[in-house]
């Protein structure tokens, strides 16, 4: 706001109300100047306002810059002590022992790793189905809406429900398979986890690819069909390369989820930072992620270091988690600028 | 050749029917879901169920009066603080997009989105929970103290943690909103000589109201299941609190620690309670659904 105005319109005033009285006006020739000055002031003052408001847009959205670098800072001041004492060979360190104070993060890195590419990986055919579904055969209609809304719906369930329900339901089904192929049946474990972990990672996937297959442009399609494509062949060597990246980014997103879901996950796998011997063991025995072994264990880290290296296992989960994120939302808006 | 289409045709119908089987098969465990929770938690729920506190190890009987009050308080703070600054924000981001501020905030709220909700938690817990001291220093009569003013888990803490979780979604809704909105509406409100804040408030936000408050319940329905920010924030109660300065009970927390105690009617509780949660959390799905079908709203 420009100051001078302000000055300048107090002048003004002080000046009409002078050469009124010095004029000796008649009392409805005040009146109008009252009213014009009234006006005045009810722009001068809206003018503020609209400063004002500028700024606070400006506040709100330098907030949510200082939040991001905020939580960034925080998490790396606070795991100092342990990049100090523990060095990069924390990340690979093969034994957790906070009793004895050797910690090591290759446990989790292994845990986490394995869950969600193995939920990734059973997770793929069903997203990508859904989006050739939804996107190409059945685009419009009550069946592609209830399917679309209902798949939105798994993501809606609480992760903690997921987690509750396949402690309960889904562990007796593991254990008597385990039973059955003759491995310790635990019942939790990495497996378990990542069944759970795939049904709900697949609605970040399915809702983006269907949006990106609904785009292909048809004349690409009808040239293809126009050739005697049929329908799959149109799909093969049409639709999906056309969409390659953009659903590579959705499984991108899907992984992100899968990489720092919590609450489930810390239900169903079981909690042992033990390394298993054989693959076999690693797959269907129990383990812990990054994310679970926060959950668990920050409450009772009784000592500095112990502490800070779960802290410096969040921040690698951060860091992760946003640069998988950043990638996977630079390709969708590369995608759909195109 | 006529025998070559044949194969082609089949596999085309192979493909097809392979897609609708995978497409639909995925709806099973949901369904499994629901009702499987419904099956335990509609018998658990009545009068005494939403009005008295869980009963100690032991005793039968008992409620989750204590997390159903504290998720709503939680919630209802966490609101407050989001969806203002949600709003704002996603203003800002739809009005001055391509300047350097919205290019780095749009940036962060990116960021923010992906960020795993246990990181809020330890992230808060450093803010609000441990005790700490930035500034103490003595002058002559003066005492400069800047320390943490809450100390201690907190239904505060444990709601700024979900309001941090909330503003991506507000800013996202609203930014997406009012981008899709003509803008020859403002410009028809600003040639009648509308001050800008009046334009945004009086004419843009009201226009966009139905994809904003989509946004924020879609916010809501997200925050309320959420237990790992609430871990090392709100912490969990077993007794009816109303002091937000104190550790809260939330539904999601109870959920959690009663799902993995060795009792059976902690057990029946969580179940009762994950029955509460989960129609809360898709009748609000299904209500916004509807809204954003009323007004066309992509988001």
């Amino acid at each position: 706001m420009d100051p001078s105005l302000k000055t300048g319109k107090k002048s003004m005033k002080k000046n009409k109300v002078d050469n009124a009285a010095a004029a000796g006006l008649i009392a409805d020739k005040e009146q109008v100047t009252l009213r014009e000055n009234k006006r005045l002031d009810l722009a001068y003052s809206q003018m503020i306002w609209e400063s004002i408001f500028k700024f606070i847009l400006i506040i709100m959205s330098i907030v949510l810059v200082i939040i991001v670098i905020g939580v960034l800072i925080t998490l790396i001041m606070q795991s100092m002590p342990s990049i100090k004492s523990l060095g990069l060979g924390y990340l690979w360190g093969k034994v957790w022992d906070p009793v004895n104070n050797v910690y090591g993060a290759y446990p989790f890195l292994i845990g986490t790793l394995l869950t969600s590419f193995t939920a990734l990986i059973i997770s793929i055919p069903f997203s990508y189905a859904i989006s050739i579904y939804l996107g190409e055969y059945n685009v419009k209609g009550w069946l592609s809406n209830l399917l679309k809304n209902t798949i939105e719906l798994i993501a809606a369930v609480p992760s903690v429900i997921y987690g509750f329900w396949g402690l309960f339901v889904l562990v007796p089904v593991v254990r008597t398979f385990e039973i059955k192929i003759g491995v310790a049946p635990y019942g939790v474990g990495i497996c378990t986890a990542s069944l759970v972990l795939a049904v709900m990672i697949i609605p970040y996937a399915a809702s983006l690819g269907t949006s990106l297959i609904r785009m292909v442009p048809s004349p690409l399609k009808e040239g293809a069909y126009a050739l005697g494509a049929t329908r799959f062949e149109v799909i093969r060597s049409v639709i999906l390369p056309y969409t390659r990246s953009g659903l590579f980014a959705g499984i991108l997103l899907s992984l992100g989820r899968a990489l720092g879901e919590t609450m489930a996950v810390t239900l169903l796998i079981g909690n042992t930072s033990a390394i298993a011997h054989t693959i076999k063991e690693a797959f269907f025995g129990p383990g812990n992620t990054m994310a679970s072994v926060i959950a668990n264990e920050f409450t009772e880290a009784d000592h500095t270091v112990y502490l800070s290296a779960l802290i410096e296992l969040g921040l690698v989960l951060f860091l992760v988690t946003v640069i998988i994120n950043l990638i996977g939302k630079r390709i969708i808006t590369r995608y759909t600028n195109k | 050749m006529e025998a070559r289409i044949g194969v082609r045709n089949t596999k085309s119908i192979l493909f097809k029917s392979l897609i609708v089987f995978l497409a639909f098969v995925i709806t099973i465990p949901l369904i499994i879901v629901l009702l499987y929770i419904i099956k335990m938690g509609v018998m658990q729920v009545n009068w005494h169920f939403l009005t008295k506190i869980p009963a100690p190890v032991g005793e039968t009987g008992g409620g989750v009066s204590n997390a159903l009050l504290g998720s709503f308080i939680i919630v209802l703070m966490s609101s407050i603080v989001a969806i203002p600054v949600g709003i704002l924000a996603g203003i800002y981001l739809s009005e001055n997009a391509g300047t350097r501020l919205a290019y780095y905030s749009g940036l962060c709220v990116d960021i923010l989105q992906g960020v795993p909700s246990i990181v809020v938690g330890i992230v808060i817990y450093f803010w609000l929970v441990k005790p700490w001291t930035l500034l103490n220093i003595s002058f002559f009569k003066f005492h400069v103290l800047i320390a943490n003013p809450l100390s201690g888990f907190s239904a505060i803490s444990g709601s700024v943690a979900l309001a941090i979780m909330m503003l991506p979604i507000i800013i996202r809704a609203t930014e997406q909103t009012l981008l899709l909105l003509p803008p020859s509406l403002k410009e028809a409100a600003l040639s009648l000589g509308v001050p800008y804040h009046r334009v945004i408030l009086k004419v843009i936000v009201p226009c966009g109201f139905a994809g904003i408050l989509s946004g924020i319940m879609l916010a809501v329905a997200r925050i309320i299941g959420e237990t790992a920010p609430l871990l090392f924030t709100a912490f969990g109660n077993p007794y009816l609190s109303i002091s937000i300065t104190r550790p809260m009970e939330t539904l999601p927390h109870l959920i959690y620690t009663y799902a993995t105690s060795p009792y059976n009617d902690w057990i029946n509780l969580a179940w009762g309670a994950s029955f509460i949660l989960l129609m809360f959390v898709l009748l609000l799905n299904i209500f916004t659904k509807l809204i954003t079908r009323k007004w066309n709203i992509q988001l």
